[in-house]
């Protein structure tokens, strides 16, 4: 049994990942990172046989310290215990940053990771809500929309109230 | 299924309005209609962002975690840190403890705020009180509750009530200034009305004029002065002032008109620990802990538990530093540094098994823990089991590189090992980092003279013979005969 992880382009992955977004089928986070070339890709195979993949991005973006995805196809699950030193050692990452409703890393997280925190809550939708709100509109960005805050990028929705005391807008991305 | 991040930002001004749970609904119809699901993330602290996303129905659905990194420990700044850690809870989070209280009592309180502002009294108390029932203590809550309760005694018009709410929910995010403006409204309708003197202070507090939120404090006292909390605030604007000795004296005031305020005798305790009085802090965070046992786990508490103990260390009082420790332990038992400490105190007093439990444990606690790993390693040393040794001061150098005693201690232990090539890079790293070391440099050349590099061992000599002080007069000696052997050995 020949377990490897060995540096690969994204494309070289893209198939492998496919199968990790319709399995998960939540929300990724750092899903952008790739193609922003954010990331380095890792091949993992088993005897030659493409089992799975491993993506790495860095605390900065520049570095490549972080393991933040980890898949392998079902029938070769059993080895993911196995597989991931491999791609520790490869990439050379120090750190595990996953979501915890992506079981296989966080799983990996636990085992090889006595040392854990959580700093960020995901949400998922769960309710629709009827709030009402006279006197404001929601809409959609104009070019001329003033930013009330010229750190913040002008989403694609704002909400405007014209009140005394209160004239300006405020501002919603949705991305 | 493509997902939607979700990213919202609201005006300063207008926050606390439900501006920001209306826009998340907004747009996450404008995803759906787009054939995209809505998600989103929120710092662990941000309470507003998550009350937001919540109040817009969105659900938590789990955490992005990843592997903690130890704060690098600095013995030398330990009180420095203790300090900081006290008074930087020592705002509305220090009536409070676990994280699940301090965002339930303020969540409710804010809630409260925004319904009385609104006019809506009797839900703004509803909440007043649900806050009340997450933090018994919340002295904000307690004078908004104080208000609903005059508005029904017609001690304070129902439209002077609401103007005040709107005040205080304006606090956080309006122009002080203009609510400032709105509340001497309320002031010059109601000039004996003690509780508005306590909210301008608060905002005279924000706009950083303390003379004047003083004196509204003082005309608080004068028109109630048996209201025991004005004291509680004024000695907390002490505090913030480091106007110590003021503050005990005010928290004293509170605790004399109601024994049973416990915040009172905690924020005593604190102000006590920021002058060094340790024993009378700790009386008072006794009390406090009988009244409200969840404040155990604040640093406030074990933390002075904690210092006591690491001063007994300091003085060699090694038996009333472990009881200090023990109790630190009791208190908090997931802080390491409470388990290092009291493995340097059971070292001290020669019961090394139990020193190295709890080396043992704090590495547990925090794996990337470089003064438990250095401790454990010279415990070991001093039981002449250098493998064991050498393993936690290269563990020891791993996680801090820059840590000169485990590089020099390396260095010693390879020598006496004789492995003279490990040495010499231990011995090179502590001149770099402290090139006074007369001593890194006299082990540095003698390793490198048994390694035969006569040149280099020469100049370490040479800087050892530059930096040692007269009084060793013996090695002096041996190293100025060295150099003269050595010469005549490079030169052939």
């Amino acid at each position: 049994m020949n377990l490897s992880a060995s540096k690969s382009e994204l494309k070289t992955i893209l198939s492998l990942r496919n199968l990790f977004l319709q399995e998960t089928n939540f929300q990724i986070r750092y899903d952008a990172c790739h193609e922003r070339g954010w990331t380095d890709s890792y091949l993992l195979t088993f005897d030659g046989v493409e089992i799975g993949y491993g993506s790495i991005n860095g605390q900065e973006i520049k570095n490549r310290d972080t393991i933040f995805e980890f898949y392998i196809i079902p029938p070769f699950r059993q080895f993911a215990s196995q597989i991931f030193p491999e791609l520790i050692k490869a990439s050379g990452a120090s750190l595990i940053e996953c979501q915890s409703n992506d079981f296989l890393l966080t799983s990996m997280l636990y085992e090889f990771s006595p040392n854990i925190s959580a700093d960020v809550v995901l949400f998922e939708d769960h309710v629709a809500t009827v709030y009402k709100n006279p006197g404001v509109v929601f809409r959609a960005a104009r070019k001329d929309d003033k930013r009330f805050d010229p750190e913040v990028e002008l989403g694609e929705y704002v909400l405007e109230l014209e009140r005394r005391g209160c004239s300006n807008r405020w501002i919603s991305v949705a991305l | 299924m493509p997902f939607a991040d979700l990213y919202m930002d609201v005006k300063e001004a207008c926050r606390r309005k439900g501006y920001a749970s209306y826009i998340l609904q907004e747009v996450k119809k404008a995803c759906y209609l787009a054939g995209r699901v809505p998600a989103a993330c929120c710092n662990i602290g941000t309470i507003a962002s998550r009350a937001a996303l919540i109040k817009a129905g969105l659900k938590a659905c789990g955490f992005m975690l990843i592997k903690r990194r130890y704060q690098k420990f600095k013995p030398m700044n330990r009180k420095l840190i203790l300090f900081y850690i006290l008074f930087s809870f020592s705002s509305v989070f220090s009536q409070t403890t676990g994280e699940t209280v301090v965002a339930g009592a303020l969540v409710y309180n804010y809630k409260g705020l925004e319904a009385g502002a609104d006019g809506d009294l009797e839900t703004a108390r509803t909440n007043f009180e649900r806050a009340l029932n997450y933090m018994p203590y919340f002295a904000r809550t307690l004078v908004n509750v104080q208000i609903c309760k005059d508005v029904e005694a017609r001690i304070v018009t129902r439209r002077h009530a609401v103007l005040l709410f709107s005040c205080m929910n304006n606090l956080g995010s309006a122009d002080a200034a203009e609510t400032l403006k709105l509340i001497n409204v309320v002031l010059r309708k109601n000039p004996t009305y003690t509780p508005a003197y306590l909210l301008r202070a608060q905002i005279y507090r924000k706009l950083k004029r303390f003379e004047d939120a003083e004196t509204d404090y003082y005309k608080a006292l004068k028109l109630s002065p048996e209201f025991a909390l004005t004291n509680y605030f004024r000695g907390k604007l002490f505090s913030s002032l480091q106007k110590y000795n003021q503050a005990i004296s005010d928290f004293t005031r509170t605790i004399e008109k109601d024994a049973t305020y416990a915040p009172a005798f905690l924020e005593r305790g604190i102000a006590l620990t920021s002058i060094n009085k340790h024993d009378r802090a700790i009386q008072d965070f006794e009390i406090a802990l009988k009244a409200w046992p969840k404040w155990a786990a604040t640093f406030k508490i074990f933390g002075a538990y904690l210092n006591r103990g690491m001063q007994n260390i300091e003085k060699k009082r090694y038996y009333a530093a472990l009881s200090d420790l023990n109790r630190a332990i009791e208190l908090n038992p997931k802080f390491a540094e409470s388990y290092l400490n009291r493995g340097i105190a059971f070292q001290n007093l020669r019961e090394f098994d139990k020193a190295i439990l709890d080396y043992n444990y704090a590495i547990h606690l925090e794996p990337e823990y470089a003064a438990a790993y250095y401790n454990r390693g010279h415990l070991f040393q001093t039981r002449k089991k250098s493998d064991l040794s050498i393993a936690d001061y290269l563990s020891t150098v791993e996680i801090e590189p820059d840590h000169k005693q485990a590089h020099y201690r390396l260095g010693e232990l390879y020598i006496k090992l004789k492995q003279f090539e490990k040495c010499i890079p231990h011995f090179a790293k502590v001149i770099e980092l402290n090139p006074g070391n007369y001593w890194a440099y006299y082990w540095q050349a003698l390793a490198l003279e048994k390694t035969k590099n006569y040149r280099d061992a020469i100049n370490s000599y040479i800087a050892f013979l530059e930096k040692v002080p007269a009084e060793h007069k013996n090695h002096k000696v041996f190293a100025q005969e060295r150099i003269k052997k050595l010469t005549k050995v490079a030169a052939k």
